[in-house]
């Protein structure tokens, strides 16, 4: 997904740094970006990491004219968001704002993943969000993917959310996406 | 004697599309690339042909065939998308090279009416706007435009009911009264006229540029389409008195740029289905909406003086019903039910809308400013089994707009495609 770079760092900066349409932002600081990935990140750092999954692109229509000079396609990705499990489940069951928020009890991870997904759901697909941010390759559509959002999947010592999206898009075609050579 | 195969793609797979407007019956004008969508474009030539039946003595024994008139049938479908300048003050709209998709929608529909768009000058209320003075004339009665009423409500899509000079009066009304110097963006907007001439030509060239054709004296029909999940698009699907080709007719095959602003996707729409009395914003949640025109366009038939059996085109069947039959499905509601039994007068407008990154509203959508439901309602199961009920709608001249028409068809029209 290199050549939608910048639509990935639009992705974290709705997720993580309140970007977007005023009214439609997921408030600052609730998520922070993986280090590396979700799943690797040390346990005790895990709590509300969120990841971007790469998906599959595929053009709309099923196929692109090359001699139309556009690229209407679109890409599915996800976010992972990670949440530390706690043996015994006995933490605070307050939800206060921020990223260590929250009881750690299974059903407690399924409310908050549940609600998580309702918040990154409204904001992502919220297209104001992207298309203002000019992106290039300009952005059509994001919405949530109609096949619904993944289930919390409980590991050893985290569980992980996945929220899948579709994303729309038109590019040029040949496009100058890729870094300069010269 | 050989057989020598030309190997090459179809050029409906990898290929370069034109459009023109005639400027007469089958003479094409200055043509324009257009992106169609790949894969849909279809040039089907055909050709009479008449087999002899003369009296023998021996079975099977068959005449050559007789050549007779040419024609051609053509379908392609076509992204609703919009012009890439927006329209207003001081914009001058997109010709043809930059938004051909205004030659297929004019050449069906007949009428086009688009301007640049102008400012509030002051407003009285939230449906009396004057605009900057000596600009009224840009929005005729029947117009759809777009009003910036404030920074909180933003962009509000609204249709001119009346105008007199620079003072034009808006349905429906805007969520407030827009302050002086707000924008008013103009749209293209497509209706159909009482009498339409109007013929396209088409040309499809594949890679090989020797194997390229072209179906002229084209019209026909569109159907319309806002379907969840995609983007809104026109099946054009039109009739040409005759065709050129396969050969080489000068039709480039470089690569070329889509010159439109990008498609719409249909997941962020609006409807407003309500009352025509009712002057304020009625958003009407439904599940999905069909648009059946009947642009009733035919080629005119004569023995002689024609072009391949033909001499022109004309706008002549169903004139007696109604143009568009629109189809929505909507969750089960107890005023439907009161509005067909009164034959109540509706107003049906629906939009898919997308904020581009300049924070210009870009639309595509249609209006039926004057409609009645016209079969009795049944419920329907829905996704996940949910009641919905099934309206059928048909759009009449409309009577809404007043005062003196500048342009009678757009103000009586019973329905306007806008793309703005």
């Amino acid at each position: 997904m290199a050549f939608l770079a910048t639509h990935r760092e639009r992705a974290y900066a709705i997720l993580c740094d309140g970007a977007g349409d005023v009214g439609h932002t997921i408030t600052a600081g609730i998520f922070r970006r993986a280090w590396s990935t979700a799943e690797d990140v040390e346990a005790p750092a895990a709590e509300r990491v969120v990841e971007l999954l790469d998906g599959v692109t595929r053009p709309v229509a099923g196929y692109n004219n090359p001699l139309d000079g556009r690229d209407i396609s679109v890409t599915s990705f996800a976010v992972r968001v990670a949440y530390l499990l706690h043996e015994g489940g006995d933490l605070d069951t307050y939800d206060a704002a921020g990223a260590q928020s929250g009881g750690a009890s299974h059903d407690a991870i399924r409310a908050r993943a549940g609600a998580d997904a309702k918040i990154i759901s409204d904001a992502f697909g919220w297209l104001p969000s992207w298309t203002a941010a000019g992106l290039a390759p300009t952005v059509i559509d994001v919405a949530p993917d109609p096949d619904g959002v993944g289930a919390v999947d409980i590991q050893d010592d985290r569980a992980l959310l996945v929220v899948p999206f579709l994303m729309m898009y038109r590019a040029d075609l040949p496009g100058a996406y890729g870094p300069s050579l010269s | 004697m050989s057989f020598t195969a030309l190997d090459y793609v179809h050029g409906r797979h990898l290929g370069a599309v034109y459009f023109s407007q005639e400027s007469a019956f089958v003479t094409p004008g200055a043509e324009r690339r257009a992106c169609v969508v790949a894969d849909t474009v279809d040039i089907t030539p055909t050709q009479v042909v008449i087999t002899p039946v003369c009296l023998s003595s021996v079975p099977y024994d068959t005449e050559a065939v007789v050549k007779g008139d040419l024609g051609v049938t053509v379908a392609f479908s076509y992204y609703l998308q919009p012009a890439t300048t927006v329209l207003t003050t001081g914009a001058t709209p997109d010709d043809t090279a930059a938004a051909p998709l205004r030659i297929p929608l004019k050449t069906v529909f007949g009428g086009e009416s688009v301007a640049a768009g102008s400012d509030v000058d002051t407003a009285a209320s939230a449906s009396s706007i004057a605009v900057t003075g000596g600009e009224g004339s840009r929005f005729p009665a029947g117009q759809v435009i777009l009003v910036h009423t404030s920074d909180v409500i933003g962009w509000e899509v609204a249709q001119v009911r009346s105008r007199s000079t620079d003072a034009i009066t808006v349905y429906p009304a805007l969520g407030g009264t827009p302050a002086g110097g707000r924008d008013i963006v103009n749209t293209y907007c497509y209706y159909p006229t009482r009498t339409n001439s109007l013929t396209m030509s088409v040309a499809l060239s594949p890679r090989n540029t020797d194997r390229q054709w072209r179906a002229l004296g084209c019209t026909g029909s569109a159907t319309f389409k806002f379907e969840r999940g995609n983007l809104a698009v026109a099946d054009f699907a039109l009739t040409g008195a005759t065709f050129s080709g396969p050969e080489a007719l000068s039709l480039s095959i470089a690569r070329a740029a889509d010159t439109m602003a990008a498609p719409v996707a249909v997941r962020n729409a609006v409807a407003w289905l309500q009352p025509c009395a009712t002057t304020t914003r009625v958003t009407t949640p439904i599940e999905s909406v069909e648009v059946a025109c009947s642009f009733g366009m035919t080629h005119l038939p004569s023995l002689t003086g024609t072009t391949e059996g033909e001499r022109g085109v004309m706008r002549s069947e169903g004139l007696n019903d109604a143009f568009a039959t629109i189809t929505v499905v909507v969750p089960d509601n107890t005023d439907v039910y009161t509005w067909y039994a009164a034959q109540v007068n509706l107003s049906f407008t629906f939009f898919a809308k997308v904020v581009d990154a300049s924070s210009n509203l870009r639309v595509v959508g249609f209006m039926a400013p004057q409609c009645t439901i016209v079969e009795y309602l049944p419920p329907v199961a829905g996704e996940m089994n949910l009641s919905k009920t099934r309206v059928v709608l048909r759009a009449r001249m409309s009577e809404q707009c007043s005062g003196t028409l500048d342009n009678e068809e757009l103000a009586q029209a019973p329905f306007v495609l806008f793309l703005g």
